[in-house]
């Protein structure tokens, strides 16, 4: 069995563990257990551009063509990445309605995340306008490696800088983590079957990309 | 458990389980086509 195939088991177990085995957070009540869920799609949604990022870099930098189908990985990967900031989004919206009474309150990270949002729509919107281009790979690709630039000032720095109705990060200033043990090994836990996750859809879109060349290629040696 | 922590659980878990089959399914489906590939 394939290791990505592990995400049919490990991910309905995250969710009893959320459920069933952590505690709410003090205070907040059991609406607290969103976080098992809007955290690991905030740190997807922040993976899958970084490797779609990387695998940019890498595909400008291949003179010779060593790797195949890695433009098509970059956009693979920020496809999904896209998905899961919508989600981010969603999940956050519901927790802000319960925790602070509005579904948007331009908190300095809600609003980060719309940047991250409409700069990955402008990736997208970029590449789709060049379809005809030959050079839309390269084009591509170098505003992707603008895009993971942005993500330091979105995700660290720029809701860092003024007051937040977010509570203090995971690792604050202080460098200590204070969160119950049971609600940070469920949150870990959760955020390890969300990359699983990440990595079975790469998986799959992967696959669909090289059945889509395999497939143009024998048309044009057909032709 | 509380029943109404209950529900919200099990219908998140129905969610995964319809949307695993629907990976599922996609997965077979892609093995299909890739071994028709390869015996082309």
């Amino acid at each position: 069995m394939k290791i990505h195939k592990l995400v049919y088991i490990i991910m309905p177990l995250s969710i009893i563990v959320s459920f069933a085995w952590a505690p709410s957070a003090k205070y907040l009540g059991e609406s607290s257990r969103i976080l098992f869920f809007h955290v690991p799609l905030a740190w997807v949604s922040i993976f899958a551009f970084l490797v779609a990022g990387v695998y940019s870099i890498i595909y400008l930098s291949d003179k010779k063509k060593k790797y195949s189908f890695i433009e098509e990985k970059a956009y693979n990967s920020a496809t999904i990445g896209l998905v899961f900031t919508i989600l981010t989004i969603v999940t956050g919206s519901i927790w802000a309605k319960i925790s602070w009474g509005s579904y948007w309150n331009w908190d300095p990270r809600e609003t980060s995340i719309v940047f991250m949002f409409l700069i990955y729509i402008a990736y997208f919107s970029l590449r789709s306008s060049l379809k005809e281009n030959e050079n839309r790979a390269q084009i591509s690709s170098v505003y992707m490696i603008f895009i993971i630039l942005t993500i330091p000032f979105l995700v660290f720095i720029i809701p860092r800088m003024s007051e937040s109705l977010h509570p203090d990060t995971i690792i604050n200033a202080e460098k200590k983590i204070h969160m119950n043990y049971k609600i940070r090994g469920a949150l870990l836990f959760s955020i390890f079957s969300f990359t699983l996750l990440y990595y079975y859809l790469m998986n799959i879109l992967n696959r669909i990309t090289f059945i889509r060349k395999k497939i143009d290629d024998r048309y044009m040696a057909d032709e | 458990m509380d029943a109404n922590l209950k529900f919200v659980m099990y219908t998140i878990l129905i969610i995964w389980i319809g949307l695993s089959l629907f990976l599922f399914k996609i997965d077979m489906r892609l093995s299909k086509i890739e071994k028709e590939i390869d015996e082309l």
